[in-house]
């Protein structure tokens, strides 16, 4: 027979395990102890230590300032975006989706929108919120009649060029063809400089918004459109020129990842690189002063129209389904809030970042942004057209394939030809 | 005599704990490795597809190579410098404490960090083997060792060495275990140092062999950091392991199926190895007479 101890030991023993395995999560209690105090937990990956996370903890200060006693709004940081995205699919996969988050939307992967775990915001979209934002971007995010992510950043990828390099060359406006492109890197060279910042670690971001460019130059805003196959002419072409264009880069572009090859450029080490609003935080105010911003070239008999520029994808905030009627109302109130003209304001001139909602800014406004913002507002505004990043519009399996494709194109495992086909391939 | 009930008992936690972290997570990831699903919608059953899908991948296969390359280099590079270095701190020469800790110190810093550490020392531009190169006049033989096809798998295996320090104390407390006398025999019918080792130490060192190799057999199974961190699997797919493979098809492409079929046949891949150490392990004691 089992002694009274042992039996003691036993229940002391399960409980240790279950008390571990509890499925109750935090929300409820959260809800029960708040009763006047509605709490929106906010997943952020902005940490203060950047531009647009001081401008975010601002813009949240402000809110609860505003709402002082009713409503609470905190953020929750994680720095590390895969892993933010990770927790995010884990919580919504959990049906416990986070208050607010938000995500680069991917029209080929609607696994959030599918879920059926977040907040429809297309009730409370009245016309003067409505107003704020552009049609297209509504519509884009509109999915099976159900508006779940509110339009926020969409910044443009643009060419930075280093002014004082160009110069040393002999160039003096920034080329307006790929050709000519070609041309100037032949001048930089010639003058012992490296002409572009690439890269193929992580996302390969910097080399892919150049393919993007190049692929867009020839086939038009269409080549990457959902359901079309991107094995094209246009995009071999495009490969071609990319695989070219690593021969201006530097030694370490094969293997670098984001920060490397920004510093190249924020060092002087290279006279371009494509990139988003987001790396001027990371550029000296004497090289801000050399800096200047253009759209893309262009390519003969290409379908693009001058000025077109490249896109980052739609980041957009999302919400989880509320119980709570009230925290539901709560939520719209501060992502109307932070889409309002203040909020964007304070935003693109703080945070530095640029967003969907329309902003006009003064002349002195534009000037104390500093000589850079001021130039990328300017061109993304006068773009004609744009095109979003190849990278967040693939399917994800073709995005995890991409960097490797690239180098393996690079160290000739497969030409040009073949690492667009096993692109294609692995994009069905 | 100790009674039943308490046999149960006190092996009661561990299987308890057996069941919950390592038995229902098996069962579990062998169902989602049936399942196409991306880790937030409903899951759809696929049988063995995903399988197929993994076993017709090159980059699995690569992955699965390069997974048994970290083994041979731990089996064959690793143990043997472990080994090295005891018989030499055996011999208790001069500051062979301050050795012993200074080896044995890199096991407790982050791998991350020691990845990182790497990644720098061996950066194309900035690194220190370059540069040292350089200053040598060795400028032909610069390369982005870790950006070249041809050195990049070597070359992030290096930060492994460093943990040879674990290895060298396994080898060391066994060696502190062998009787005096047969050295002083030994030494009376003139053997030399080289001698001592080889035919009386090198042989008592089988079960220390066998417990490193279970031991760097698992580090290298679940090693993941290296090529994370200081490669990214690149360049074109040369140094990703199993355990990258697994993340990228998880969280990159969202494919939870094929991740966890890639997990299982990696259970599977480990569990032959294991058993063929464990086999030629016990192969050569029964030869031995042990």
């Amino acid at each position: 027979m089992v002694s009274k101890e042992s039996r003691v030991l036993l229940l002391a023993l399960i409980m240790i395990v279950l008390s571990g395995c509890s499925a109750k999560d935090g929300r409820e209690t959260n809800n029960n102890q708040a009763h006047d105090m509605i709490e929106i937990k906010m997943l952020s990956s902005w940490s203060t230590d950047t531009e647009r996370g001081r401008a975010l903890h601002e813009l949240v200060n402000q809110y609860n300032q505003l709402r002082a006693d009713k409503v609470k709004v905190s953020i929750d940081i994680n720095p590390d975006w895969p892993t933010y995205q990770e927790k995010v699919k884990t919580m919504i996969a959990a049906k416990q989706p986070p208050d607010l988050f938000n995500y680069n939307f991917n029209p080929n992967d609607l696994s959030r929108q599918n879920s059926g775990q977040l907040l429809n915001f297309l009730p409370y979209m009245d016309e003067e919120w409505r107003s704020r934002f552009k049609p297209e971007d509504l519509a884009a995010l509109t999915i099976n009649g159900e508006l779940t992510s509110v339009p926020y950043e969409k910044a443009g990828v643009l060419f930075y060029y280093n002014k004082k390099l160009f110069a040393k060359a002999g160039i003096t406006e920034f080329p307006q063809t790929w050709d000519e492109l070609f041309a100037a890197c032949e001048k930089l060279k010639a003058k012992g400089i490296i002409p572009i910042s690439l890269m193929t670690a992580d996302d390969s971001w910097h080399s892919t918004n150049a393919l993007s460019y190049l692929a867009a130059a020839a086939s038009g805003m269409e080549v990457f459109k959902v359901g079309v196959s991107i094995d094209t002419p246009e995009m071999v072409m495009a490969a071609e020129r990319l695989k070219q264009l690593f021969s201006y880069s530097t030694d370490d572009a094969i293997g670098a990842n984001y920060s490397i090859s920004s510093n190249n450029f924020a060092l002087g080490n290279t006279a371009m690189i494509i990139d988003g609003p987001w790396l001027i935080g990371s550029l000296d105010n004497e090289l801000q002063k050399n800096i200047g911003i253009a759209a893309g070239p262009l390519v003969e008999n290409g379908k693009a129209q001058k000025g077109f520029i490249i896109t980052d994808t739609y980041t957009p905030w999302s919400a989880g389904k509320q119980e709570s009627k009230e925290k539901e109302q709560a939520i719209v109130d501060f992502m109307k809030y932070m889409t309002s003209d203040e909020g964007v304001r304070l935003m693109t001139l703080e945070g530095r970042i640029l967003l969907s909602m329309d902003i006009n800014l003064g002349e002195e406004e534009l000037e104390k942004a500093g000589p850079v913002l001021g130039q990328f507002i300017s061109v993304s505004n006068s773009a004609p057209e744009s095109l979003i990043q190849i990278s967040r519009v693939l399917k994800p399996t073709a995005i995890s394939k991409l960097p490797s494709l690239i180098e393996g194109m690079m160290f000739d495992q497969f030409d040009p030809a073949g690492m667009v086909r096993r692109l294609n391939e692995a994009n069905q | 005599m100790i009674a039943k009930r308490h046999i149960v008992l006190y092996l009661m936690p561990a299987v308890i704990f057996t069941l919950l972290f390592f038995v229902f997570p098996l069962l579990y990831a062998g169902y989602i490795s049936l399942q196409q699903w991306n880790g937030i919608n409903e899951m759809v059953y696929v049988g063995l597809d995903n399988f197929g899908l993994v076993f017709h991948d090159p980059v699995f296969k690569k992955a699965v190579i390069n997974t048994l390359l970290w083994i041979c280099c731990a089996v064959f590079l690793h143990i043997p410098f472990g080994l090295l270095l005891a018989l030499i701190l055996a011999r208790k020469p001069r500051g062979w404490k301050v050795f012993r800790v200074l080896f044995v110190l890199p096991n407790v810093i982050s791998t991350t960090a020691i990845a990182f550490l790497w990644y720098f020392v061996l950066h194309v531009n900035l690194g220190l083997v370059n540069n040292l190169l350089k200053m040598i006049g060795l400028d032909s033989l610069t390369r982005p060792w870790l950006a070249d096809v041809r050195t990049a798998l070597f070359a992030h295996q290096l930060p492994f060495i460093i943990y040879a320090g674990l290895t060298m104390v396994i080898f060391l407390t066994r060696i502190s275990a062998i009787p005096s006398e047969l050295y002083e025999a030994a030494e009376i019918e003139g053997a030399t140092n080289w001698q001592k080792d080889w035919y009386i130490t090198i042989p008592l060192l089988k079960s220390a062999v066998l417990i490193n190799m279970i031991l760097n057999l698992t580090f290298c199974l679940r090693m993941f950091e290296y090529p994370f961190l200081m490669t990214g699997g690149g360049p074109a797919n040369e140094t990703v392991n199993l355990g990258l493979y697994m993340f990228r098809e998880m969280i990159t492409a969202g494919r939870y199926g094929v991740a966890m079929a890639a997990g299982l046949l990696t259970i599977g891949i480990g569990a032959a190895v294991m058993g063929t150490i464990l086999a030629l392990g016990r192969m050569t004691n029964r030869r031995a007479g042990i």
